[in-house]
């Protein structure tokens, strides 16, 4: 039993040994650093196998030896808990920041499905609202054609009332009369701006709108405000 | 609908029209009216001795609105009576809605001769149009007149007026019965006799240069074909054969005259060269062939044939060769003659309802009746084409009638004793 | 031979009214414009020349003149001296053609007798068309008087037109007058 005993004391000794070796042996080659993570987590540390040399020689001052080397053992061991423990700790550190990270990352895509929920939501109300304002739109802007071309309706037969046109005119002839208006619509200027070629149409076209003074322009003066210069193009249908 | 709705509604009508705010809105003016021009003759101030104030302004005034192109404004509506341009005022004018404005004045010089100046001004541009002065003796001033209208005409009409030229006639008074040949003005004015006659006169017809006059004269009892020089009064009898000698014709180069004669049977059209007195028959047949009338080319000749049982118009070539007829329907056309274009022909015809004056358009084949008489006759077109002036009746008693082209004004030119008819309007110049 | 003195008698007044249109003729005075004989001639405003009060008569084809020759005696029909016509026709009319068969017979009688056949129209239509109507008119009654052996030479044709009616008026009455040819022994 006690050879056993021994054998197991040795193989222990010899383990620990070996075990202290290979860390002193892989401090001195990796190096080592308190606040260094271990580079591949989880990964056990490679053991290399040392012969004694001489059994006889080691047991003398194996006491001593296994003293220190217990108490280095004994640090080594609370500094491989230690390490351990901070490994561990430095592990479920990592761990809890890889599963907040994860959290975090379906937070955040919860987040973004959310918001780009609520933007599809925030859109289709915006395409249903300029729908609605569409159709409103479209029938005020019908209203407002139609008052604008009942406008300009008036103007056009007060102007062609007054447009005596010239006996000589030849088919195809075109003028433009730019006019100024007041407020009142009253013609206040009244220009040719693209002759016809022929100067007694262009003057009877010119006269007309002069006739025709003042156009028959809405009461209110902030019509002015959008309307206050008109091109007349005279070009007859019919000759 | 409020006020700020609407104007609301004109900027999203401005913007749906993809025009900015203050935009200029563009307007198409189609359909004018040929309406007749509002112009304003104010009386001219005289300086002077005499009192011929109103003679010019009245002259013009009744010549453009004889015209039927024109509307002159009745005088007690006058806003004011201006003289000179800076007396001129032009918005009262523009209520009247009056286009142009006539103003003058006249000064008798120290030599007895009478200063004369117009303004034509356009009341809505604010503008001369035309201005002239003339010095002539009071005599003349008249004529003067009939320029200024010409004036007037061709500013605001782009037409060569007509209203200084002359119209020659036949009168008939008296018992006996006395036939004068006369010429006057185009208004009827001024009238002096050129022939004098117990015997019918007809036809009288203008050379193209203005200086003679042709005509049919019954003075030796039986009708034939005379030319008068209108200056010296000198006159030669061109034909005088059996038969009818009647319907002279000038061709337009005034080389020929086209007329009726009958010698060889019946009523056929001749050419006659007035330079050696060459006469050449042109149409053949056993009708009336009569009323000769040249086309505006002097190519072809028109004239009056009953051979379809009815007078109707027929065309031949002034080379001779068959004749075409040109008038279709109705129971009466004649007495024709070309429109200036050559377009139409002015006639008289029938439709059922009396002898009216008419235009028959060549291209259509369609007769548009211009007078509602019951015998009017002898129409003859204006120089620029613009006027007929044709005999009618009014009161029982022949009058000649000036007509507009659309047949919407006509005058009558009555003369104090006796009765017109005949008329032919002349050419330009030749004064 | 009866009839000699009523043809003497027509011939002098012939010769009367010959002598008569002499002196008229010479009475045709000729103005040159440069000399001008000033008459007032008023110019009158604006007038509508509408058609007078008077109904307005169509022309008519089918106006029924008197047209029966038949019971005439030759003296009867010889007294007739003017032949009337349908508006714008030269047709000669039952009456027409007897009366110038009766005219044409007489002239055969005497081989010096010699005759003017004046043509007329009435007004309506134009004056040359009417000049050339009422010729034809008169040459339809000088071809009865030839067709029925008188010389050609001895028969005067003469138109007027519409210019010397006889019957005054615009109606159908005084048309139906005016649309004529008068015989007149030379």
């Amino acid at each position: 039993m006690s050879r056993l005993l021994r054998a197991g004391l040795f193989a222990r000794a010899v383990l620990f040994t070996a075990a202290v070796h290979s860390a002193l042996f892989i401090v001195l080659i990796q190096g080592f650093s308190w606040f260094t993570p271990p580079k591949r987590g989880g990964e056990p540390i490679s053991a290399s196998v040392v012969f004694a040399r001489d059994i006889g020689d080691w047991r003398a001052e194996d006491l001593r030896k296994r003293e220190g080397a217990a108490r280095a053992a004994r640090q080594m061991g609370e500094a491989l808990a230690r390490q351990k423990e901070e490994r561990r700790a430095a592990e479920k550190l990592a761990q809890q920041k890889r599963a907040e990270e994860k959290e975090k990352k379906k937070r955040q895509k919860q987040l973004a499905e959310r918001r780009k929920a609520e933007q599809a939501e925030r859109a289709e109300q915006a395409a249903r609202e300029a729908e609605n304002k569409r159709k409103v739109d479209a029938v005020w802007r019908r209203a407002a054609e139609d008052a604008l071309s009942a406008l300009i309706g008036r103007i056009a037969a007060k102007v062609e009332r007054n447009w005596r046109r010239p006996q000589t005119s030849r088919a195809g002839l075109r003028a433009t009369i730019r006019v100024n208006v007041a407020r009142d619509g009253s013609v206040t200027g009244a220009r040719v701006t693209r002759s016809s070629g022929d100067p007694l149409f262009d003057q009877s076209a010119e006269r007309a709108v002069l006739k025709a003074s003042p156009l028959p322009f809405p009461k209110d003066p902030q019509y002015y405000e959008f309307i206050d210069t008109f091109d007349f193009k005279f070009h007859p249908d019919e000759l | 609908m409020s006020a700020h709705s609407r104007i609301a509604l004109f900027a999203l009508a401005l913007a749906a029209m993809a025009r900015p705010a203050a935009a200029v809105v563009t307007i198409d003016v189609t359909r004018g009216t040929e309406s007749r021009i509002p112009i304003a003759v104010v009386p001219f101030a005289f300086e002077g001795a005499g009192a011929a104030e109103n003679l010019p302004a009245a002259i013009i005034e009744a010549n453009l609105a004889r015209s039927g192109r024109f509307a002159p404004l009745a005088r007690e509506d006058f806003a004011a009576r201006p003289q000179t341009p800076e007396e001129v005022r032009y918005k009262p004018w523009r209520l009247l809605k009056v286009e142009n404005l006539v103003i003058g004045r006249l000064k008798e010089q120290k030599d007895g001769r009478i200063q004369i100046q117009f303004r034509l001004l356009d009341v809505f541009r604010e503008r001369q149009i035309a201005g002239q002065k003339f010095t002539v003796p009071a005599a003349r001033l008249r004529k003067t007149a009939h320029q200024i209208s010409d004036i007037i005409y061709e500013k605001l009409l782009g037409r060569r007026g007509a209203f200084d030229t002359r119209i020659a006639f036949v009168t008939v008074d008296g018992r006996p019965r006395r036939y004068r040949l006369q010429i006057a003005d185009a208004d009827g004015h001024s009238p002096k006799t050129i022939l004098e006659s117990s015997r019918p006169v007809l036809s009288p017809a203008w050379s193209p240069d203005g200086r003679r006059l042709a005509y049919v004269s019954f003075e030796q009892n039986r009708s034939m074909v005379y030319i008068q020089d209108l200056w010296s009064g000198k006159r030669e009898r061109i034909a005088g054969y059996d038969g009818i000698n009647g319907a002279p014709a000038w061709s337009p180069d005034g080389r020929r005259l086209a007329l009726t004669l009958s010698k060889e049977g019946n009523p056929e059209i001749y050419l006659y060269e007035l330079a050696g007195g060459k006469l050449r028959r042109l149409t053949r047949h056993t009708a009336i062939d009569t009323e000769p009338a040249w086309s505006p080319d002097g190519g072809g000749v028109i004239f009056t044939s009953n051979r379809s049982g009815r007078p109707q118009i027929y065309r031949i070539s002034a080379r001779g060769g068959a004749a075409e007829r040109v008038t279709f329907g109705g129971k009466y056309n004649a007495g024709a003659s070309y429109a200036a274009d050559g377009k139409s022909l002015v006639l008289i015809t029938n439709q059922g309802n009396g002898y009216r004056v008419a235009l028959y358009s060549l291209a259509e084949h369609s007769v548009r009746e211009l007078t509602r008489g019951r015998h009017d006759e002898s129409p003859s077109f204006s120089p620029n084409g613009d006027m007929i002036m044709y005999a009618s009746q009014a009161g029982g008693r022949g009058v000649l009638a000036a007509l507009s082209l659309d047949g919407r004004v006509r005058q009558v030119i009555r003369t104090r004793a006796g009765a017109v008819r005949e008329v032919d309007w002349s050419p330009y110049g030749g004064q | 031979m009866h009839k000699l003195p009523d043809i003497l008698l027509r011939r002098a007044a012939a010769l009367v009214a010959l002598f008569a249109a002499m002196l008229l003729a010479a009475c045709t005075t000729v103005t040159p414009y440069s000399d001008p004989v000033v008459v007032e001639v008023p110019l009158e405003g604006l007038d509508d020349l509408g058609a007078a009060d008077e109904d307005i008569i169509e022309p008519s084809d089918t106006y029924i003149y008197e047209d029966d020759a038949s019971g005439l005696s030759e003296k009867e029909l010889l007294e007739k001296r003017v032949i009337y016509f349908d508006y714008d026709s030269s047709f000669l009319s039952e009456l027409g053609e007897a009366v110038s068969n009766a005219h044409a017979r007489n002239l055969g009688g005497d081989a010096n007798a010699r005759v003017i056949l004046e043509g007329h129209a009435d007004e309506r239509g134009t004056r040359e068309y009417n000049l050339a109507l009422a010729e034809d008119r008169a040459k339809t009654v000088a071809d009865v008087l030839q067709a029925l052996g008188v010389d050609g030479a001895r028969i005067e044709v003469v138109s007027y037109g519409e210019e010397r009616p006889a019957a005054a008026g615009s109606n159908e009455a005084a048309w139906s007058q005016n649309r004529r040819v008068e015989i007149l022994y030379q």
